[in-house]
This record gives C-alpha cells, structure tokens and sequence, in this order.
C-alpha cells in the first residue's frame, strides 16, 4: 500500500504530461492542419468546375406544349426563349422559369430500349450541341455529363468524377455497373484500366449521349414511359447582368470564378454568337517593337489581360496597332475581336462594341467554379486533407492495430521485424564505436602526445556530417563486395563514427579520474602498470563509458535509420519511415516516429542494464 | 646521439624508390622526381643519423614536403618506385614526430621548442592524413565519380566558391542560426519555467529524453509539410534540435547549485530575484554552453540531413551534397561537407570563447590552465 503510494506519487507527473502532450496533438493539428486546409480552399485548380449549359427547362404547371407542330427547330425557338425573357438574378443559382411560359415541343420518332438506362434513337444525335432534346413522361429531359477528373494513363483503375451519379461510359461504349466498374461515392474503381487518351465520362443530369452516330443514349436511372426526341425545344438562358443602353461595355455573369479560357463559353448578343477566340499579333512583342499587325482591323487590344484604351495606350490604322510605350518583351499580346473576359474572379467581360439599348446579353453555357473539392467549408477541407503533417492522436491510435497487422511476421516488412533490425544495426554501431572510442582513449591516455596531436582532429571529426556521406560511404563498401543488403557494417560504421566520440571523451576522463589515493596504493605495492590499468584505471572509467555509450545511442540510432533510407533492401525502420513518407500515411510515419523514439530509451536501458550486471559495484540503492 | 630509426627507414625506402619506376613502365624515380626528390632524400636520411630533436622538427617538413612532392608529380596509375618514397617520405615525417612529441622533455631546451612541441604534432597529423588520401587516390588511379582526390576537391573550392558561399549563406544564416537562436531562447524559458516547478521537473524530465530520442529522420518530412520546403523546416529542426539539450542542462545548472552558498544568500536576506541572477544563472551558465557546444555541431549535421529529407529549392549545402551525390560529382559533396564542417568548428569556437569570456571564472578553467 505505501509501496504502490510511493511509485504513484512518482509516475503520475509523468502520466499527466503524457496525457497533455498527447492532447496537445489536437490543436497542433489543428494549427498546422488549417493553413493547409485554406490553401486547398482557396486554390482554384482543386475546385470542382461546373458547366452551365442551355437548360431545357422543367415544364412548370399550366404550361402548353403543341406536338407535331410548326415552328421547326432552330433560331425560331432560341428567340421564343428569349422573347420569354427567362431572366436571371445576378447571384443566384437557379434560373427561374417564368410562369404561364409557352413552350412548343416537337415530338420525333420513340426511341429503341436496349437496357434498362441505354436507349438508341433512329436519327442522329449530337453529342454535346444544344440541338438535341429529349422528352419523356410529360417533361423535357436534361443533356449533360463530365469528364473524369483524372486523366487515364492506361494503368490507373480509379478515377474520381465531380457532381455526376449516373453510369460512366468511355468514348463510345457504354459500361455495365457491377461488371465493368464500381461506383464508390465519387470514386469510379474500373475493372479493366481505361486505354490511355480515352474519354471517360459519367452521366451527370437526365442522360447523355453516348455515341451520336448510331444515337446511342444513356440515362442517369430508368426513364419512365416512353422516349421520344423533342425535335425542337424551349431553351433558356442566362442573361448577363448589365444594361444594354448603347454605351455599357460591361456586363456580369451570373457566378463569379468563370474559368478563363473556357473553349465551350458562348456569349450573344440577341441572336448574334461573339467569337471568344483571341488573335494573336503577327510580330514578336520584343520589348522594342511598338507597332503590330492583327488579323481583324477591330477588337479590343489587351497586353497581358489588361484592355489597353484607344487613343491614350495605342493607335489604330486599320489591321495596324501602334503603341504609345512598347510593350514589355514577351507579353501576352491579344486582339480580342469581340470579347474579353476582363474579371474571372467577378465573372465580368468587357465587349468590343456596346449593344444598342434594349438588346440581350446572354449565355448559354460556359463553365465556372463551383466550390472547392474539399469542401465548404474550412473544417471539411481540413478533415479532406489528403495528409495532416500532425494527425489527430485518436487517428494514430486506430492506425496502430492495422499497421502492426499489416504484414505478416515472416514477411520482412513486418513492424516488429523491422525494428529488430534496426536495433541490430544499432547495436553493431554501439559495439564499433565503443570498442574504438575505449581503444582510442587507452592509447590517448597511455601516450599524452598523440592525444595533443589527434583529440581536436577528433573534435572535428564531428563536425563532418557523416551522414551526408552515406551514400558515398555505400559506394566506396559496395566497390569491395560489402552492401547494405548484405551486411550491417555500412550501417556500424556510420553509426560508429557518431558513437565513439563521446566515448573517447568520456572514457578518457574515466581513465584519467582515479583516486590519487588508489594510485599511491597501488605504486606502494610495486603494482605494473598493466596491473594499474586493469585494476584501477579501468573500474574507474566503466561509468563514466557506460554513461558517455548512452550518449552516442541517440546519434547511432539516426546513423542506423539514415543508413536503412539509402538501401532498397526494405529492411529497417528507416525504409519503412521512407516508405510511409513517400506513400503519405502521416499516422503511419507518427506510429514509427513513436516506435523509433521508444527503441531509443529501450536502448539507453539496455545499456543501463549492461552496466549494471558488468559494475555491479556501481550499483545503488 | 641516437638516429630516429623510423625515419631513417624511412629515408632509405624513398631512396630505393627512386630507383624503380614510378609506374609499370615508365622512368625510374630519380628522373621524374629529379633533383628535388634525390636533395630531400638525401637530406632525411643525413638528419635522421642525427637524432636530436630540432633536428627532427626539421625533418617534419622535409618529410612531408618529399610525400607531396611525390604526389604531385606522378602522372597515372603508382608503381614501386612511387609507393616506395611516398611511404617512405611519410615514415620519415611520422618518424620524426614521433621522436618529437615522445621524447623526454630536456631541460637546456628553450620556450621555443616547448611551443613547436605543442603545435607541431597537431598541425601535421592533418597534413599526413590529406596526403595519404591524396596519394592513395593518385597512385590507385581512382576515377573521379568513385572516389575524388584532394585536389579535385581543392579545385571545386577555388572555380565554385561562390556557390558554395550562397549554399553556406542559406545553410547557416537563414537555418541554423534562426533555429539556434529560438532553440536557445525556448529551451532557455523552458528550463527556468521546469526548475521553479517539481511537478514539471517529474512529470516533463523524463519524457524529455524520449523527444530527444525521435529521430529527426522521421521527423524532418513531417515538418517539411507542415512548414514547407523552404528554409523554414529546416530552421524548425534545428530549433528542435537545439531545445532539449538546453532545456535538460538549463535545468540541471538552475538547479544543481551549492547547498551552502544558497544558505549563505539566504542569510543576508536574498529574496528570490537575487538568488536566481547572483547564483542559479552563474551556475546554469557552464551547463548552458556544454550543451550549446553540443547542439551548434549537431544542428549543422541535422539541417544537412534535414536538406537530404526535404528536398526543396536547390539551394543550402545539404541540397548541394544529395544532388551532386546524386550525379557523381563526389568532389563537390567533399567540398560541400568541408565548408560545412568550416562552419560547424567556427560556431564551435565561437561558442568557446564566448563562454570563456562569460563563465572564465570557472573552475573547469582553471584547470585547463594548469
């Protein structure tokens, strides 16, 4: 009882700081987690990229829809659609369908059911133009899919798709469910590597079409009734923010982050498509040439994404541009013949010529950034790290059982065993060094000279970062047939070469810090000074040794682990810090980094226990 | 007088060699040594009959001065004759300290052999060590990739300095020393903060050792993602590095102090404030700078291994090490590693006479003296 008091009293300070280091885990995760987590919020390329294309409206209540009759498709309906003046309030997701909206559908010929969501229709289709529309069970159906975020490179089998829950086809061939590819959250598992270069693609709204040739269709989940193609449709549309009064240049899309050179973004005016494509000058903006010749003799004129004025920056004769200072060498010099996106943080574009008042700006489709991959917020980002440099302790500790289970004990992967490895190769590097560190200060102890002449080529051998010198170290030993695959002395002497300084140091005041009084003793009874040695001087130095090995055990330790990184011989804890290092798995690195620093105390106690059993008259109470 | 009998030896090897070829093949020794090498041979073994001490300080040099004549002047792979007076030039140097350093002490000697005593033994081991390196790569015909010489070391050092210079800059000043100073300053409050208190000094001491035990191997990649590649992680481990040292002798010097002088501050009335700056930090000091001698070596030798782990911009001299290792060029990754170890002795001299001038009244001092 008094005993167990005792021992509490003396571990439970060190149980409490155990416990709020281990808690301390939680906001330096945190600490260390977020700033990662915001830059991945913040970075636009991992944010998920949304296409707005011209949306065939759901067909709102009290709506009338005219089958089998005129007008035919085309531009007809496009201005019926805009004469319906389907506005959009800046800002808002959604586009509102106005009520009471007339929308003529034109009824072609069924579709031919080949599975349960694959359908092909008699005509073909359009793959990815607006012209095509279907319509089954009372409403018009919505066209779209995306694209894979990954590219295939012919080896991967996972592949990870942004906003789409419907089956995934590649190319022109559509994929069976179950038997081609399974479907984890985002995460598509493929059973046969897509062929490198090919398109995959999953349905993300009503359907898609698969290959417009043979008009072939898939739907996101079984349609019901019959499916027909609507051969000319009600399209809205976005109408961009801005007045067109005869002078405004300006005007907004609806979201903001519009990806900047979106090949697929289309901007009218009323019926008219402007060209989204940019000339480039016919010279080489050399930073001394001012004057430069363009395809077209109209547009807007921008160095680097910036518009330049006409009349202050530059002058124009015709095809012909001068400007008033050259621009700089190597600046991205555009002529933008009717747009230029001048803000893709505000999604705000800058037209070549204002629109007469009372004309539509609008788009049908074009492609922003949704939100970030991560998440909404800075928390999910945080918790959708793909690594945490500190994880949370909880996450450590359930990656203890899996990770020492991981491999099996005869496998040389194994935790355990790479552990006894690397204390093996530890261990050698004690031996070594400390045998030379006594040698050497036997010798120091015995000649004074060469101590003077060698003890600060000592110290400064020290000050060599041996291990920098590993991997010449390793070639220099592979040259006389000694690898690190094969033997643990590459990994003794580098550790040696840590561990015996200390040993030096320390065994040479051991040596030298004996009782004057022993001395006299001995001398008196006409002792040898072999006898000295073995009998005095050497009792005297075995703590002061054992305490300076337990020094040099750390340094052996890293010497070893630095040693098992150069090898591929996927022994050590050291290949298998590398490893987990170069795969990510952060817990896995903490699991080792914890087993590492344990081994290191271990040893230090095995030292402690070496001494005790071999100076036993050092033992205290 | 009784000859050195080592260098003498020593002396009659390198004449022999002068007779053979300096390679399989080519001229005998005395015509591609020429008149130099026969003058010095002759002139070791002349001294060597002689063995006085003074005499033998000279021998020293002409040792040594015959070895890297040798070196020097051998084109190609070493036969007999090159490794005959190339041991044999060595012999008489090593000869000739030896009877230096060992011989008794005798008294019509002046100051001045007393101090050539004392500097010449350290000087010249160096010297000896480079020049069998030299020789050992020059007469095995080493190739460059496997294993450079010293002269293509020295080589390096002269036509690449300024690289070098820029590596040393981004190395030392913006890691070790930003690590070193925070280290410092933490470890410091650190310690002050685990000596005033028991439940600290019970419950952190011990685990403090275990930190110390982590493996900055490990450690370093998972701080590269938390701080970045740049400079920044790696300042962070030497920070590290340098903490628990400070912090474990911070604590021991704050709190190892005499019994009796503390009753004595207690006697004449000290309060607290007293007794820490007039007897705990004078008595932490000493402790405090073993332990930053300690961490200055090893924060160099961390921050390289760090630069290995976090491969970021090519710069600092850990990079310059990994990425010439990487390519072959081994004579840049000794000149790198020399310019390191440059550093490291001048932060460890620093360090020294800096603690000389705060902690001279030291016993530990003292002694040295004496």
């Amino acid at each position: 009882m008094d005993g167990s008091t005792a021992r509490w009293r003396v571990w439970w300070p060190v149980v409490a700081t155990l416990i709020v280091v281990v808690l301390l885990g939680y906001p330096l995760a945190l600490l260390f987690g977020l700033p990662l987590a915001r830059r991945d919020m913040l970075d636009l390329r991992k944010w998920i990229k949304e296409t707005v294309e011209a949306q065939a409206p759901l067909v709102p209540a009290g709506a009338t829809l005219h089958y089998n009759a005129a007008p035919a498709a085309g531009a007809l309906i496009w201005r019926q659609a805009l004469i319906g003046r389907a506005q959009v309030d800046p800002g808002t997701e959604r586009v509102p369908v106005p009520n009471g909206f007339d929308a003529p559908v034109t009824i072609g010929p069924p579709f031919e059911r080949l599975g349960p969501v694959l359908f092909r229709g008699a005509t073909p289709l359009a793959a990815d133009e607006a012209g095509t529309a279907i319509y089954t069970a009372g409403r018009l159906q919505m066209q779209g899919s995306v694209l894979a975020l990954e590219r295939p490179d012919g080896q991967a089998t996972r592949y990870t798709f942004g906003n789409a829950g419907g089956p995934v086809f590649i190319d022109v061939r559509p994929l069976e469910e179950g038997t081609d590819y399974l479907v984890d959250g985002d995460v598509v598992v493929f059973a046969e590597a897509p062929p490198f270069g090919s398109q995959i693609r999953r349905v993300s709204s009503d359907y898609a079409v698969v290959d417009g040739s043979s008009g072939l269709v898939l739907f996101a989940s079984p349609p019901e009734g019959n499916v027909v193609l609507a051969e000319s449709a009600v399209r809205l549309a976005e109408v961009l923010a801005g007045e067109a009064d005869g002078t405004n240049l300006r005007f907004r899309f609806a979201r903001a982050n519009i990806l900047d050179g979106d090949g697929r973004r289309r901007v009218f005016v009323e019926d008219r498509l402007l060209n989204p494509v940019a000339e480039r000058a016919e010279e080489r903006v050399d930073g001394d040439r001012a004057t430069f010749t363009f395809e077209s003799d109209a547009g807007i004129v921008a160095v680097d994404g910036v518009p330049s004025t006409e009349g202050r920056d530059f002058s124009r004769s015709g095809r012909r541009v001068t400007f008033a200072q050259p621009p700089p060498r190597n600046a991205r010099l555009r002529q933008h013949p009717d747009y230029i996106l001048v803000d893709p943080e505000g999604g705000e574009i800058l037209v070549a010529a204002a629109p007469t008042a009372g004309e539509l700006v609008w788009t049908d489709r074009y492609t922003f950034y949704a939100e970030p991959s991560c998440g909404n917020t800075l928390i999910a980002c945080f918790f959708a790290l793909p690594q945490h440099p500190v994880p949370f302790p909880h996450w450590i500790a359930e990656r203890v059982g899996p990770f020492f289970g991981k491999f099996a004990l005869t496998d040389e992967r194994n935790v355990v065993r790479a552990t006894l490895y690397t204390t093996l190769g530890t261990l050698s590097a004690l031996v070594l060094g400390g045998a030379i560190g006594i040698l050497l200060a036997v010798v120091f102890v015995l000649l004074r000279p060469i101590e003077r002449a060698l003890l600060p080529w000592v110290i400064a051998s020290q000050t060599v970062p041996i291990i920098a010198l590993v991997p010449v170290l390793l070639l220099v030993l592979g040259n006389f047939g000694i690898t690190i695959q094969t033997s643990l002395l590459p990994t003794a002497i580098i550790g040696g070469y840590i561990t015996f300084f200390p040993v030096v140091v320390g065994t040479v005041k051991g040596l030298r810090s004996v009782d004057p009084l022993a001395l006299d003793l001995m001398r008196s009874y006409a002792a040898s000074s072999a006898q000295v040695f073995v009998k005095v001087r050497f009792p005297a130095a075995v703590p002061f040794f054992f305490t300076s090995l337990k020094l040099g055990t750390a340094a052996a330790l890293v010497g070893a682990l630095v040693a098992e990184t150069e090898s591929n011989n996927r022994r050590g804890l050291g290949f298998q810090i590398l490893g987990q290092v170069q795969s990510g798995n952060v817990a896995d690195v903490w699991i080792l980094l914890i087993i590492s620093g344990i081994l290191g105390i271990g040893l230090v106690a095995l030292i402690g226990l070496l001494e005790r059993l071999l100076a036993p008259w050092r033992r205290r109470a | 007088m009784k000859p050195i009998w080592g260098s003498l030896l020593g002396g009659v090897l390198a004449g022999l060699g002068l007779v053979f070829p300096v390679a399989s093949g080519s001229a005998s020794g005395l015509t591609v040594f020429g008149i130099p090498g026969l003058v010095l041979v002759l002139a070791a073994v002349a001294l060597a009959t002689d063995g006085r001490p003074w005499l033998a300080t000279i021998l020293v040099p002409i040792g040594l001065l015959g070895a890297l004549e040798t070196v020097s002047t051998l084109e190609g792979p070493g036969g007999l004759g090159y490794w005959l007076t190339f041991w044999g030039f060595l012999m008489v140097a090593l000869g000739a300290l030896g009877r230096v350093s060992l011989s008794e002490r005798s008294d019509e000697e002046g100051p001045a052999m007393a101090r050539v005593r004392a500097i010449l033994p350290p000087t010249s081991v160096p010297l000896v060590l480079l020049l069998v390196w030299q020789g050992l790569v020059l007469g095995f015909d080493v190739p460059k990739g496997i294993f450079p010489s010293l002269g293509n070391v020295i080589d390096i050092l002269v036509s690449s300095y300024q690289v070098l210079v820029r590596d040393a800059y981004v190395t030392f000043v913006k890691e070790v020393l930003f690590g070193f100073t925070f280290g410092l300053a933490g470890g410091f409050v650190a310690g002050v903060a685990i000596a005033y208190s028991g439940f600290l000094q019970r419950g952190f001491l011990p685990l403090a050792a275990a930190f110390g035990a982590v493996p900055i191997v490990g450690l370093a990649p998972v701080l590269g993602r938390a701080f970045g590649v740049d400079w920044e992680s790696k300042a962070v481990v030497v920070v590290i590095i340098t903490f628990f040292p400070v912090v474990l002798n911070t604590v021991a010097g704050l709190t190892e102090v005499d019994q009796l002088k503390l009753e004595l501050l207690r006697a004449y009335g000290a309060n607290r404030w007293d007794v820490f700056f007039k007897l705990r930090l004078p008595n932490a000091l000493p402790f405090v700078f073993n332990a930053l001698k300690l961490a200055a070596v090893l924060s160099v030798i961390s921050v390289i291994v760090a630069e290995f782990l976090i491969p970021g911009p090519p710069v600092g001299l850990g990079q310059r090490i990994s990425l010439s290792a990487r390519r072959g060029a081994f004579d840049v990754v000794f000149a790198a590693i020399f310019v390191s170890s440059l550093i490291s002795i001048l932060m460890y001299g620093l360090l020294s006479a800096l603690e000389r001038w705060l902690t001279g009244w030291h016993p530990s001092f003292r002694e040295e003296d004496a």
